[in-house]
């Protein structure tokens, strides 16, 4: 696969009356061609200003980006295009319709003001089909504030796509629709992007939308990408806390690293629990202070003997709470006066105030680092 | 490495530059204001210091202007004079304006709608017409209110006399009223109605709880007002220029304008006086910042979208309140507009009654649309539309594109745009007539004398209006209509061209029509940057006037006012089209 977008050292600052604001930190990544990627994060992570600087909305205090063979931004040698002279289309969040056109001006308008110029008939063909894909062909004479929200959202996409741009941006353009109608969109979205074959970067909050539109997830936190990958590498093997916690919901165990492994290795770590063995994603020296995660659905609760071995933790505790939420019970087990969530199968026979031995295999045990957001953060503040 | 911190202390460095393209706009839109507003008032304050005025040779540094001024008694009377036409019409404007505001927006009085109407009509009377109809109605012998005593006790003249402070002041007040009741209105629609019902749940009744509650809570807004207000009452220079000036009553504003059309023209007097006027507006306009804060950090005023509950007046109320309002339209229109087309049809003023009758004609209108006098006429009537047609247009123009800059771009600077902008505003007009006068006598020579230069000098005195305007409009325009013109890839004159500007027009077609009437009634700067061939409608009433052609003056006078009327109706038609529309 090549890359096609390529985001390295993105620094960005805004002055605002408190003083400085550190909106994106040494951000770097790439987009492989084709690959619907997402930056995930809180709102004020900064994966919103990040897009714009891809975009040319922003001005990047340093940092380079390029897209295919071209340089957009490269603080090195002083350049930067314009956004009218990047070949991206891009979706806003509250979609940006042109109230003063109709459907058809509003996509029209990147063939009749952009760079390329076309015929009367070609522009025609061009927003026909570009209508045609977002099921909105019928309705080019509608005036726009009088489309619905969902059909407002399917006239940004078709203006965004109408000049084949190289890359298609969505900042948060699901965020403004009812549960129902983002779903059907999100769906939508998935299916043309992919028939498309377009390079889409995607801004969102929701860890649903991201972990299941894309190919690769980029989680930032105060300015920072704390790490990108696949779905799955994400939610299974984050790299630190706030991944962890952003993604899903997890229990942390603080402790200190027994042993010094490589990438992949596992190591023990001291807790007030005792030692729990556990997979590491990056190398770790001995002495350092860790937490170890742990998703509540890896939990498993024994009120027989628990399973024994290599390969699996085991604490005991006493249930505190069980909620019944349809699909799983969601409980709550006081393990040494901490609490640990547990969603185990409703067939499970759990009740309060049972005491109870706790399991979690080691692989899914995951060493993550302690505070690194934290201290981020306040270097950022 | 687990445990290492990411660096963040990475120096920054600046090495994207600022898009040339926005550069070399901001910069040239910056020195276009610099033109039109800093270089004016830089050179009244440099000719307050210098021997010579300007368009003379030579001339050095020299403080005696002030000393000259500073040591003539004169100027104390003049800032007396202006201390009490100021105080004493705010007076006259305050209890008319925020009574009115109060019958007619917290009242269940009849007459609402017409009240409404009145106020508006008032502001297409130009204030020079309205003081020269007020002249006549308060003339000793012949005027209307002195009419009882001397046509029927046959005194030898009445009681009321129009060259008075004491009738400037009540002339200017009935003025203010009408802008004082617009913008105290708004402050009476914000109001949250539960306090007063609070007072009423307490068995306090209507007049009370005007006074007790109403009144106090409104007391910040309605001094951020009496600042503003206060500020521009220094430099008016009409309703004094008609009637102080002939009896020798004069203030700050008339002494300026007679200072530079006497012969040899006194521009050391001019411009020093003018200067202590400037000091005065500033000195006004930061007041009125520091109130408006003040008021802002006790915001009594929600603006939540409340329909205050309007009290019930008795019967005997409801007729007062509906006399009150009859009256005030009376005195600010139905009167003065009446002896106006009245004194149009009679060639020698007599009082309107019935043995007068026998001298009305039309001679007058003949004269000047059909006779002799119609090419002085027309040329004032074809100055005063190309000023409605092209100042306008001017103004909303470069203040939409200001606003864009001053709204939109991050660009370093645009806070200053802004102030610049604003700053004619608090300048009285007559420092800005005298300023653009010395530009026209010492650097646009050419357009001295011309059309041209007033056109200049008004898009000057309304920018502040039209930015304010613009700059509020651009606000509601979300900022991601115009990126997605540049991700539409758009280049920045097409999006402001295609998307900017046409979202803008509601707001501006209203500023146009707003700047269109002003500058249609301008009397003080056209007056001052008078020739015999750039003469305006208003400053040929003035001039027909104190000519003593009164019917001439006043059958001008008649047809200013019916086009300022057009423009009235159209703003008011359009600005309801547009409110429907959204």
């Amino acid at each position: 696969m090549t890359v096609a977008l390529q985001v390295s050292h993105l620094y960005k600052q805004f002055e605002t009356d408190q003083g400085e604001v550190h909106a994106v930190v040494d951000v770097s990544f790439d987009v492989e061609a084709g690959a619907f990627f997402t930056l995930l994060g809180p709102s004020g992570c900064g994966k919103s200003t990040t897009l714009r600087c891809i975009a040319g909305l922003e001005r990047p205090d340093d940092g380079d980006i390029t897209l295919e063979d071209a340089v957009l931004v490269s603080s090195s040698r002083g350049m930067w295009t314009p956004p009218h002279k990047r070949p991206m289309g891009m979706v806003f969040q509250s979609y940006a319709i042109w109230p003063h056109m109709n459907v058809f001006d509003n996509v029209a308008f990147p063939l009749k003001q952009g760079p390329q110029k076309f015929s009367n008939t070609e522009t025609r063909d061009r927003v026909m089909r570009s209508l045609a894909l977002v099921h909105l062909d019928g309705l080019e004479k509608r005036p726009a504030p009088q489309l619905s929200g969902g059909q407002q959202q399917r006239l940004a996409l078709a203006r965004a796509l109408v000049n084949e741009p190289k890359a298609l941006l969505l900042d948060e353009p699901l965020s403004n629709l009812d549960a129902k109608l983002r779903e059907e969109m999100r769906m939508e979205l998935k299916q043309l992007t992919s028939t498309l074959g377009i390079t889409t970067l995607f801004v969102t909050h929701d860890q649903l939308e991201a972990l299941t539109l894309s190919d690769q997830v980029a989680v930032m936190d105060s300015g920072h990408l704390v790490q990108y990958g696949p779905p799955r590498e994400i939610y299974e093997a984050p790299r630190n806390r706030f991944a962890a916690e952003f993604i899903g919901s997890a229990n942390f165990f603080e402790g200190t690293a027994t042993d010094t492994v490589g990438t992949g290795g596992v190591t023990g770590v001291e807790t007030e629990h005792g030692v729990l063995r556990c997979t590491t994603a990056e190398a770790v020296s001995k002495g350092t202070r860790v937490a170890v995660a742990v998703r509540p659905e890896n939990v498993m609760l024994h009120a027989g003997a628990p399973p024994a071995g290599d390969d699996v933790n085991v604490l005991s505790g006493k249930v505190q709470s069980v909620v019944y939420l349809g699909n799983t019970l969601d409980c709550q087990v006081e393990v040494g006066g901490a609490l640990v969530k547990a969603d185990v199968h409703p067939g499970e026979s759990v009740s309060e105030g049972d005491a109870i031995a706790l399991s979690f295999k080691v692989s899914a045990s995951r060493v993550v680092p302690v505070g690194v957001a934290v201290a981020a953060a306040e270097q950022a503040g | 490495m687990i445990g290492q911190q990411t660096t963040v202390g990475r120096t920054l460095r600046r090495g994207l530059r600022t898009d040339p393209q926005v550069l070399i706009v901001i910069g040239s839109l910056g020195a276009l204001l610099a033109f039109l507003v800093v270089v004016p008032l830089v050179l009244v304050l440099w000719f307050s210091f210098r021997t010579a005025g300007p368009g003379e040779r030579g001339g050095t540094f020299t403080i005696d202007n002030y000393v000259d001024t500073f040591l003539n008694p004169l100027t104390y009377e003049l800032l007396i004079n202006t201390f009490w036409f100021s105080v004493g019409s705010i007076i006259v404007g305050l209890i008319i304006g925020v009574g009115f505001a109060w019958l007619i927006e917290r009242t269940n009085t009849p007459l609402r709608n017409f009240g409404f109407v009145s106020i508006v009509i008032n502001s297409a009377m130009p204030a020079a017409m309205f003081a020269i109809a007020w002249v006549l109605v308060l003339n000793p012998r012949t005027g209307l209110v002195n009419l009882p005593f001397t046509a029927l006790l046959d005194w030898d003249k009445g009681p009321f006399n129009p060259n008075t402070m004491w009738a400037m002041i009540f002339v200017e007040g009935l003025r203010l009223a009408a802008t004082i009741f617009l913008m105290v209105i708004g402050l009476f629609r914000s109001m949250d109605p539960s306090l007063e019902e609070a007072s009423s749940m307490s068995q306090v009744g209507t007049f009370k709880t005007a006074r007790h509650v109403t009144l106090p809570i409104m007391t910040p807004g309605i001094l951020g007002v009496v600042v503003y207000i206060a500020t521009s009452t220094v430099g008016v220079f009409e309703i004094p220029g008609v009637m102080g000036m002939p009896a020798d009553i004069h203030v700050l504003a008339t002494r300026i304008y007679l200072a530079t059309s006497q012969v040899p023209p006194d521009y050391g007097f001019a411009t020093s006086l003018a200067t202590i006027a400037g000091i005065l507006g500033v000195v006004g306009i930061i007041i009125y910042h520091r109130v408006t804060r003040i008021q802002q950090r006790f915001a009594t005023v929600t603006g939540k979208g409340y329909r205050p509950r309007r009290i019930e007046l008795g019967p005997t109320g409801r007729y007062i309140s509906a006399g009150l309002i009859i009256l005030f339209f009376i005195l600010t229109f139905g009167l003065p507009m009446f002896i106006l087309f009245w004194a149009s049809l009679i060639p020698f003023y007599q009082a309107p009654l019935p043995k007068a009758l026998e001298f009305v004609s039309l001679d007058a209108y003949r004269f000047i649309l059909t006779g002799p006098g119609r090419h002085e006429f027309m040329q004032g009537l074809r100055n005063s539309l190309l000023l409605i047609l092209v100042v306008p247009a001017l103004t909303m123009l470069l203040s939409a594109v200001v606003s864009w800059f001053v709204v939109r771009s991050k660009a370093r600077g645009k806070s200053i745009l802004d102030m610049l902008a604003f700053m004619p505003h608090t300048v009285p007009g007559i420092v800005m007539g005298l300023a653009w006068l010395i530009i026209g006598l010492f650097i646009l020579t050419p357009t001295y004398g011309t059309i041209w230069l007033i056109v200049i000098a008004h898009v000057s005195l309304f920018i502040a209006y039209g930015t304010r305007t613009t700059n509020g409009a651009m606000f509601q325009i979300h900022r991601e209509l115009e990126e997605a013109g540049a991700m539409s890839g758009a280049a920045w004159f097409s999006t402001f061209r295609r998307i900017i500007l046409p979202l803008l027009m509601p707001s501006l077609v209203a500023g146009w029509l707003w700047v269109a009437i002003h500058s249609g009634r301008e009397l003080t700067v056209a007056l001052l940057l008078q020739s015999s061939s750039n003469r305006i409608i208003s400053a040929y009433v003035w001039q027909q006037f104190f000519g003593g052609r009164l019917s001439l003056a006043a059958a001008a006078g008649v047809v200013l006012v019916l086009l300022i009327i057009i423009l009235v109706v159209l703003t008011r038609i359009v600005g309801q089209r547009l409110s429907r529309q959204h």
